[in-house]
C-alpha cells in the first residue's frame, strides 16, 4: 500500500520537476545523492564534451591522470586537483582514448587524440606518430572532368556543365567540385582552378567518433586496437601498433556514435547510432541485418550488461538487445545532455547509467529503476566515470560554464534497485505458500468434472429447501406472537416493538399499523412482564382509532426494579375489540429486555 | 618522557599490552610510520602497498603495542571492522597532499567512529607527508565542514571539530623522515596510560 504521504512528498521534492512526459507521468522523486563530493573548481575553464574526457593511468604509478582535450586545440592533463600540464593540439579534438599498444613492460596506455581526419598518438604526453584516414573513391568521371579542366582541354564553363550532369545524374560530388559549381565569377573560377593545379582529386574523410576495442583478453592492461568511425560512412579498426587497419566495414550512413563489446580475437559486436535516426549492428566485421529505427535522433550510446542504452531526442531512453528486441524505456522529464556508463567495480552489480538532463539533474538508473539524483548548477556538457586519482568509481562533471566537479562514489552507498523506493516492495518477493497437490485433491477435481450436473441439480434443490424452511420460520414468528414483530391476516395488523434506553429505564416503542381498508375502533392492548423485575408504566390501554395506513407509535416507561436481577421479556397483547365473539387475543408480540447498565451513584 | 617511564615502572605498570589499529586511505603511509617506530637496525628501506594486514610488536616506554597495520585500499577497507572490537588505540593516517580524496578519508572515518564495536578509544591522527608543497595543515584538515565557507574549501576537510565522545589528537609527520612520529605515539602512550 502506498502512503499517500509519500506521493506529496514527491510532489514538493526534488528539484525542479518540469514537464511530465511519457504515459507513466513521472515527478522528480525525493532521492538523495549517493555521492561524496570530492573536488569543484568553477573557473577550470574547460570546454569539452563527453568524448573528448578520459581517465587513464598515462605514467604507470596508479594515479590515474585525468586528460581532456579542449576545444581551444589543447590537451589538458589533471592531476588530484590541479592541472599538471597542457599541450598543444594541431586541430580541434573530436574524441580522445587511451589504448595500449604491446605487451611489453611497462604498460603504459598512449593518447590517441582524434581530429580531422587524422589521429595523434601520444606517448609519455609527447607526439608519437600520425595515422591518416585512407581516402574514399573518387568517381571516376569526375576525376577525368577535373584532370581535364587543370591540363586545359575543356574550358571551365563546359566542366561547371558536365559537373552539373553528373550531379543530377545522382553523383555525390566532392566539395572541390561544389565550390567550383558555387562561385559565380569567371575569373574567380579560373583562380580556384589555378589554386588546384597539379593536385588530383581526392576526396578525404573526417573522423566521427572513436572508441576502443580490446584484442584478445578483457583485462584494463590489456592490448587493445583503436575503432573509428568515419564521416564516409565507414568503420575502421586499426591495428593495436596504430599503424595499419585492419578492418573496414561499410556501413553507408555516418555514425555519429558507436558502442563496442567483446574482443577482436574472440568475438565483438559494435552498435552504431547513425545520423539517419536508425541503429546499426555489426558483428565480428560484418553487417548484420538488424537495423533498428529509432523514433528520435539519438543523442547518446552506452554498453551495459547485455544490451545497449540509447538515449534520443524526444527524452526517452530505450535498451535494446542485439537481436533487436527492445528490453525497457526511461521517459525522462526533460531533454538529455549526457550520458555515460557507470561501472562500479567493487560491487556485483550490472553495469549502471548515469544521465544528464538538462534541468540540471543527474541521475543514476540501474536496470531501468532511478538510483540517485543530485543537481549540477550549470548544464553538463561532458560526464566520465572511471578511476581517477587512486580512487575507483569516481564522477567526473564538466559543464559549461567550464566547471570541473569530482565525486566520489563511498564504499558503502547501495545501488541496488531494490533498495531504493520505487521498484516492487520487497513483499513481493516472498513467494506464497501454494498448498502441495494431494491425492484427494486431484480426486475431488475428478469427482466434480464426471458428476457435474448432478451436482448442481441437488445443490439447487437443497437451497430452495432451506428457503422454503426459512420462509415457513418466518411465517410462524409471525403469527405466533412469539417474536418481536407480529401480523395476522383475519384482522391486517402488524405490531412491532423496540426497546430504547439503557439504564433501570427503558422505554418500550409499539408500532402499530392497520393494513387493512377498514377503521379498527376501541381496540384493547395489555402489557404483561413479570412484576418482581419489571414495573410498567401502563399495564393497559385502548387504541381509540386505528386509520388504515397509518403507523401508530406508543410509548410506554419500563423500569428495571433491580438491575441485577436479570432480564425477563415482556408482552404485548392486541385483544378483540368489544362486542367480538372471541376473547383470543389479536396479536400477541414479545420482547426480550435488554440489561441494564449500572446506574451511576 | 624517561622520566615518566621510569615512574611507570617504579609503580609497576609495566609491560601492559595494548592493542593498535592503524588505518587509514591507500598510499596514506601508514606502513611508512610503524617501520619509523621500529628500532633503527629492523626499519626495512623499501615498502610495499600492504595487503590484508601485518601485524607488528612494537615497545614504546613500559607499553607494549601490539600494531594492526590494516591496509587501505578500497577491497580490504571492509576488513577493518572485524578489529574495531580489540582495539585499544586508533591511529588514523591521513595523506595530506591528497585533497583529492579528503572526502574519501572523511566518509572512512566516520564509518569506523560510528561503528558500534569500537569503543571510546582515543584517535591519532598523522596528517602524512607534511614534506610536500601541496600539503595542507593539520589545523586545516581538523576543521568541520562549516556551511559559511564557500563549498570549495570546506570540503577537504575530516571535521574532527565534531568528534566530541572521545580523545584525539591531529600531529603533522613525515614518515620518511620520522619527524612528528614520536610526538603522536607518546601523546597515544599517555591516554592509554592513564586508562
Amino acid at each position: 500500500m502506498v502512503d499517500p504521504g509519500d506521493y506529496a512528498a514527491a510532489e514538493h521534492g526534488h528539484g525542479a520537476a518540469s514537464k511530465n512526459s511519457g504515459p507513466i507521468g513521472q515527478m522528480s522523486p525525493p532521492l538523495k545523492s549517493v555521492w561524496l563530493e570530492a573536488f569543484n573548481d568553477p573557473v577550470a575553464g574547460i570546454t569539452a564534451y563527453t568524448p573528448c574526457v578520459h581517465t587513464c593511468n598515462l605514467f604507470g604509478d596508479g594515479d590515474n591522470r585525468l586528460v581532456i582535450a579542449d576545444e581551444d586545440r589543447k590537451l589538458k592533463v589533471w592531476k588530484g586537483t590541479q592541472k599538471a600540464s597542457e599541450h598543444q593540439l594541431l586541430d580541434t579534438p573530436v574524441a580522445i582514448c587511451s589504448f595500449i599498444s604491446d605487451n611489453s613492460q611497462p604498460r603504459l596506455p598512449a593518447l590517441a587524440v582524434a581530429a580531422g581526419s587524422h589521429i595523434y598518438v601520444y606517448r609519455n604526453l609527447r607526439p608519437y606518430s600520425k595515422f591518416m584516414l585512407p581516402p574514399e573513391n573518387v568517381n571516376t568521371e569526375e576525376q577525368d572532368i577535373w584532370q581535364k579542366v587543370m591540363e586545359g582541354e575543356i574550358v571551365i564553363g563546359d566542366a561547371v556543365a558536365q559537373l552539373t550532369r553528373l550531379q543530377d545524374a545522382g553523383v555525390v560530388l566532392q566539395t572541390r567540385s561544389l565550390q567550383l559549381m558555387n562561385i559565380g565569377d569567371p575569373d574567380a573560377k579560373m583562380a580556384f582552378v589555378e589554386h588546384w593545379q597539379g593536385q588530383p582529386l581526392v576526396a578525404t574523410t573526417v573522423i566521427t567518433c572513436m572508441d576502443i576495442v580490446k584484442q584478445a583478453i578483457d583485462e584494463p592492461d590489456a592490448v587493445s586496437c583503436l575503432v573509428v568511425g568515419t564521416e564516409s560512412g565507414r568503420i575502421l579498426v586499426i591495428n593495436a601498433a596504430g599503424t595499419a587497419i585492419v578492418k573496414n566495414i561499410w556501413v553507408g550512413i555516418t555514425p555519429a556514435m558507436i558502442a563496442v563489446q567483446g574482443e577482436l580475437d574472440v568475438g565483438y559486436r559494435i552498435t552504431v547510432a547513425g545520423r539517419d535516426g536508425k541503429l546499426y549492428h555489426i558483428r565480428n566485421g560484418e553487417l548484420t541485418q538488424t537495423i533498428i529505427q529509432l523514433e528520435a535522433q539519438p543523442v547518446g550510446l552506452v554498453r551495459l550488461q547485455k544490451h545497449v542504452a540509447v538515449g534520443c531526442m524526444n527524452d526517452v531512453i530505450h535498451a535494446y538487445q542485439p537481436s533487436g528486441h527492445k528490453s525497457w524505456s526511461i521517459y525522462l522529464p526533460c531533454h538529455i545532455l549526457a550520458m555515460q556508463r557507470m561501472e562500479v567495480t567493487s560491487q556485483r552489480m550490472t553495469k549502471a547509467l548515469v544521465v544528464a538532463l538538462s534541468n540540471g539533474e543527474v541521475r543514476i538508473y540501474n536496470e531501468k529503476l532511478l538510483v540517485s539524483i543530485h543537481t549540477v548548477p550549470n548544464p553538463v556538457t561532458a560526464l566520465w566515470f572511471g578511476r581517477y586519482g587512486r580512487e575507483d568509481n569516481t564522477l567526473i562533471t564538466i559543464t559549461k560554464s567550464g566547471m570541473l566537479d569530482i565525486k566520489m562514489l563511498p564504499r558503502t552507498a547501495n545501488l541496488e534497485a531494490g533498495a531504493v523506493g520505487g521498484g516492487p516492495p520487497p513483499e513481493q518477493e516472498i513467494p506464497l505458500a501454494v498448498p502441495k497437490k494431494t491425492r484427494l485433491y486431484v480426486e475431488q477435481t475428478q469427482r466434480e468434472r464426471e458428476q457435474a450436473s448432478d451436482m448442481h441439480r441437488t445443490f439447487q434443490r437443497d437451497l430452495a429447501k432451506l428457503r422454503l424452511t426459512t420462509a415457513r420460520a418466518y411465517v410462524k414468528v409471525l403469527t405466533d406472537g412469539q417474536g418481536a414483530a407480529a401480523f395476522t391476516t383475519s384482522t391486517n395488523l402488524s405490531l412491532s416493538l423496540s426497546v430504547a434506553g439503557l439504564g433501570p429505564r427503558f422505554r418500550l416503542s409499539l408500532l402499530l399499523r392497520n393494513e387493512g381498508t377498514k377503521q379498527m375502533l376501541d381496540l384493547p392492548v395489555v402489557l404483561r412482564a413479570d412484576p418482581a423485575l419489571y414495573s410498567l408504566g401502563k399495564t393497559q390501554f385502548v387504541i381509540p382509532l386505528l386509520v388504515p395506513g397509518l403507523q401508530y407509535t406508543f410509548e410506554i416507561p419500563v423500569t428495571a426494579l433491580d438491575p441485577l436481577q436479570g432480564t425477563d421479556s415482556v408482552t404485548v397483547l392486541l385483544l378483540a375489540p368489544g362486542g367480538s365473539s372471541s376473547s383470543a387475543p389479536l396479536l400477541q408480540a414479545t420482547i426480550k429486555m435488554p440489561m441494564s447498565e449500572p446506574e451511576d451513584v | 618522557m624517561g622520566f615518566f617511564d621510569k615512574l611507570l615502572s617504579f609503580l609497576g605498570v609495566s609491560g601492559k599490552k595494548v592493542n593498535v589499529l592503524v588505518v587509514g586511505l591507500d598510499n596514506s603511509g601508514k606502513t611508512t610510520i610503524i617501520e619509523r617506530l621500529k628500532p633503527r637496525p629492523k626499519q626495512s628501506a623499501e615498502v610495499a602497498p600492504t595487503v590484508g594486514f601485518s601485524v607488528d610488536e612494537l615497545q614504546k616506554g613500559s607499553l607494549t603495542f601490539t600494531v594492526f597495520d590494516m591496509s587501505g585500499a578500497g577491497r580490504y577497507r571492509t576488513l577493518w571492522e572485524q578489529y574495531y572490537r580489540e582495539a585499544d588505540a586508533v591511529i588514523f593516517v591521513v595523506d595530506s597532499a591528497d585533497k583529492l580524496r579528503m572526502v574519501v578519508a572523511r566518509d572512512e572515518m566516520e564509518h569506523m567512529l560510528a561503528h558500534p564495536n569500537l569503543r571510546k578509544v582515543p584517535v591519532v591522527f598523522f596528517a602524512n607527508k607534511k614534506d610536500l608543497p601541496v600539503a595542507m595543515p593539520p589545523v586545516e584538515i581538523a576543521q568541520a565542514a562549516v556551511t559559511a565557507l564557500p563549498p570549495c574549501l570546506g570540503r577537504w576537510a575530516l571535521g574532527l571539530d565534531n568528534i566530541k565522545d572521545r580523545p584525539w589528537q591531529i600531529v603533522p609527520s613525515n614518515g620518511l623522515s620520522g619527524e612528528g612520529i614520536d610526538k603522536g605515539v607518546d601523546w597515544l602512550a599517555e591516554r592509554l596510560g592513564k586508562q
